[in-house]
């Protein structure tokens, strides 16, 4: 007797007919944000998504005309600066509620406060407190800073000697009656985080992890109108070339860092909106300054930095990879900030003429007529240290490799995994690696520039320069922002002409949106701004 | 007899747990050697140095402190807060756990039903060319692994042909139509169940095939066939209940396979299971979330060959004293 097993595996395709317009505004991502919880995001996604969940006093936004950021009152209604900015009276909307029904008070600001530069919680603000009172402890002088005058009205007052500004008051609000019953050694991994009761236009639905989290339009609040798009969703979708897909076919409405290669296919497709976020990051080749206090035998020479600037075919490289969608880079200050660069500086060409001159004047002569170049008795020989992950800046350093060879440099490429990468640059024991950087807004150099490694944790390049010191601290005591924006300028052109590092080029970040979307901002400063103004309209 | 069962259980019971626990020594071993810190925090362009500074100093602790505070609040049955989550490890992983058990479970029945079926077939029909193709087959496809396996399905039913998603999970079906959620899920896990089953089937059939094909001539059997008794029924009754004991074993040393493969699996298919939130938490440097998920996996793995070891002892209660 025989027996045939039979499989079929049919596949029912019905096809549906669902209603476009409630489908959710959907953006893409590639990894799941960290929390939901202000304190302790860290990354820009996540604090644009609490700018729809949570409100602040005031609201920043960015003019890219102009290139400039102004601030606009949200939950406050009044405010009002003393003649010499010591004192701020707020008088906040009295029809602001929590999503638990609780009304939104000058408590729950003064907690926010307080709870936010407390040093034990590490929270994301730390550190940022430098206009405030603060106690022996690193904690807020409650005493001293708020003056809480009724439920609505509040009034603070900041150390003397600062210059406070609206940025001081660009803090998200978080609920008191609700964190307060958390203790404090459980707030990392309280329910909070990731279920949070909130006040901004929209609330939380559902998050499942690495797979969606689902806002849905707060009817309460003073900011939603009947046209605010009821339900945002924001879509985890590790891999690239499926989120590409899935915008094509209409399940993604957003997407950012759309790579150069897919740039052009999805401005030609007709069905979507694509904007170009201008230069807040650049690439750059960073070199090791000084090496145990002493300057790097190879790279502690202007001239050397220099020649290695003009080696660099960066146009090729441009074109080819990046297909133009970045342009070359001359200094740290970036194009985005328009307002505050006075003059462009050039950007150094490629010159490999120029490169062997400045070479040979810091003493690097072909003596074996090996092709490298030696100077007292060694070669010009190093390994450019790359992180894994990023493709295409291998495929650039593969390029420069080939320039240096030309002006008689030997350069190696190494890919390090990215965890010992990080963990060597902070160590200093890469002598000349290649990453990105990004900008905060407004920019602050002392971060990178400062000569204290204390200070300056991103100084990995042991640049010490006392002018740029010195420009630094004068500039944390001004308040005109003029004479800050000159300062600003006077050390992009120190570090121009220093070269501590080679700036490569300022990359574009472009986004699609499909579109159905309108009225929508995007920008540098918040990658989707204002989302409860925006509108779907099939 | 019955005490003698009760002391086996609890000796097994105790060597799961000591393994766990050397398990767990071992990967805060490796977690503390390991390069990097919470990187990912320190490349937010609003960083300030006092922060920066704050969060370099966490990896200061030596391993001897790290790894008693961690055994400390292991047995108070805390598994820690994960830093790439900000949430309580367990609430994470049990988010996770769900899609990998979907996964592994699904494949697993499918290939054993399917490498059965095929084995049933080919036994009773031996030295045809159906037999020695399969045969044949199995040995090469053998040396196929899930990491093999999956690239060459996406390449050529994504890439290609387009008929499946390159990657994903059915994340957020609108629809309420169980048509709609059945065909989702078809469209997104067909690939990845695919990819696993395949590197499973061919050890699986040869096991069977062997196996069925041994029995079915055994004396016993012979003699029920002579007396002419339905095949299918001697296959039911007296083969297939008297292979289960042989095939238990093979599954338990296997089990480790399958959990390794879903995990390359989940990895390349962007499967929210435990093998990616694992992986991340690598990258992410979140220890106590790479210890959990380490740990749940070791636990994992030692209590189904515990379940295995007794449902053997069910089926043949000779096996009580050789496997003590």
């Amino acid at each position: 007797m025989k027996k045939y097993f039979a499989f079929a595996l049919i596949l029912i395709i019905v096809s549906c007919s669902p209603d476009n317009s409630k489908k959710p505004l959907t953006f893409g991502f590639g990894v799941d944000i960290t929390t939901l919880n202000p304190m302790y995001s860290f990354s820009e996604i996540e604090s644009n998504i609490n700018e729809l969940l949570f409100l602040s006093l005031v609201y920043h936004k960015w003019d890219s005309e102009k290139g400039e950021m102004s601030s606009e009152k949200i939950l406050a209604k009044k405010i009002t600066w003393n003649s010499d900015s010591s004192e701020v009276l707020i008088e906040i909307r009295d029809d602001c509620k929590w999503s638990d029904g609780k009304p939104l008070t000058t408590d729950d600001i003064v907690f926010s406060y307080d709870l936010c530069n407390d040093p034990e919680l590490e929270s994301s603000m730390f550190g940022y407190y430098t206009n405030f009172n603060l106690t022996k402890s690193g904690k807020l002088d409650i005493q001293k800073t708020f003056e809480i005058i009724s439920k609505y009205v509040l009034k603070i007052k900041f150390r003397a000697g600062t210059h406070p500004n609206d940025l001081d008051l660009d803090i998200f609000i978080l609920p008191k009656h609700v964190i307060e019953k958390i203790p404090k050694s459980e707030l990392n991994r309280a329910k909070f985080n990731h279920a949070p009761v909130t006040s901004g236009a929209y609330k939380v639905k559902e998050w499942k992890r690495n797979q969606y989290l689902l806002l849905e339009k707060n009817k309460d609040s003073f900011l939603v109108n009947d046209k605010t798009i009821p339900l945002i969703m924001f879509k985890v979708i590790p891999d690239y070339n499926n989120r590409i897909l899935q915008l094509k076919n209409g399940e993604l409405d957003f997407l950012d860092y759309i790579e150069s290669e897919n740039v052009s296919e999805i401005k030609n497709d007709g069905k979507f909106n694509t904007e170009s976020l201008e230069g807040r990051f650049y690439d750059y080749i960073g070199f090791l300054n000084n090496k145990d206090g002493k300057p790097h035998p190879l790279f502690g020479d202007v001239k050397v930095r220099k020649a290695i600037a003009y080696s660099l075919d960066r146009e090729t490289v441009i074109e080819k990879f990046l297909f133009s969608t970045g342009d070359l880079a001359s200094g740290p200050l970036t194009e985005l900030f328009k307002s505050i660069i006075a003059k462009q500086l050039p950007a150094i060409p490629y010159n490999p003429d120029s490169a062997r001159i400045l070479l040979t004047s810091a003493g690097f002569k072909d003596k074996d007529n090996d092709g490298i170049l030696e100077k007292d008795g060694y070669k010009f020989k190093f390994t450019l240290f790359l992180s894994s992950g990023n493709p295409k800046r291998i495929y650039a350093a593969q390029i420069f490799k080939e320039n240096l060879k030309q002006v008689g440099i030997d350069m190696n490429v190494e890919v390090l995994e990215i965890n010992t990468f990080m963990n060597k640059l902070f160590e200093k024991k890469l002598d000349a690696w290649m990453l990105g950087y990004g900008n905060s807004i407004p920019p602050n150099f002392k971060l990178t520039w400062y000569s204290d490694p204390q200070q300056a944790p991103m100084n990995f390049f042991n640049y010490k320069n006392y002018k740029v010191d010195s420009l630094v601290t004068t500039f944390e005591n001004l308040t005109s922002s003029k004479k800050r924006n000159k300062i600003l300028n006077q050390i992009n052109s120190i570090i121009y002409k220093e070269q501590p590092c080679v700036f490569l080029y300022y990359l574009n970040n472009i986004v699609a949106i499909n579109k159905r979307v309108k009225n929508y901002t995007v920008n540098s400063l918040n990658l989707f701004d204002r989302v409860w103004e925006w509108e779907i309209k099939e | 007899m019955k005490n003698n069962y009760y002391q086996i259980i609890l000796r097994r019971i105790g060597v799961l747990f000591v393994s766990v626990f050397f398990v767990y020594f071992i990967m805060i071993g490796l977690v503390f050697i390991s390069p990097g810190k919470e990187f990912y925090k320190l490349l937010s362009p609003n960083m300030n140095a006092e922060l920066t500074n704050k969060l370099m100093a966490h990896n200061q602790k030596s391993f001897l402190t790290t790894s008693v505070d961690y055994f400390i609040n292991l047995i108070k049955g805390d598994l820690g807060t994960s830093t790439r989550y900000n949430e309580n490890v367990s609430g994470l992983i049990y988010q996770h756990i769900l899609v990998t058990l979907f996964i592994i479970v699904t494949a697993f029945i499918l290939q054993f039903i399917f490498s059965a079926i095929f084995a049933y077939y080919t036994s009773s029909h031996p030295n045809r060319w159906v037999d020695k193709f399969a045969d044949k087959l199995s040995s090469i496809m053998y040396s196929f692994s899930t990491i093999i396996v999956a690239p060459i399905l996406i390449l050529v039913f994504s890439f290609s042909l387009q008929i499946f998603p390159i990657e994903g999970f059915p994340n957020f079906i609108e629809s309420k139509n169980p048509i709609t959620i059945f065909t989702t899920y078809i469209y997104y896990i067909t690939l990845p169940l695919a990819s696993l089953i395949i590197s499973l089937m061919p050890v699986y059939y040869k096991y069977f095939r062997e196996i069925f094909f041994d029995i079915s001539n055994k004396p016993y059997i012979l003699y029920l066939k002579s007396l002419g008794i339905n095949k299918q029924k001697i296959f039911f009754k007296n083969i297939l209940p008297n292979s289960m004991n042989s095939i238990l074993s093979i599954v338990g040393i296997d089990l480790g396979f399958l959990l390794s493969g879903s995990l390359i699996t989940e990895i390349i298919f962007g499967i929210p299971g435990v093998g990616r939130l694992f992986y991340e938490a690598i990258f992410a440097k979140d220890y106590q979330l790479t210890l959990a998920c380490g740990l749940y996996s070791a636990f994992i793995f030692l209590l189904l060959n515990f379940i295995i070891d007794i449902l053997r002892i069910l089926i043949d209660k000779r096996l009580l004293y050789s496997l003590r």
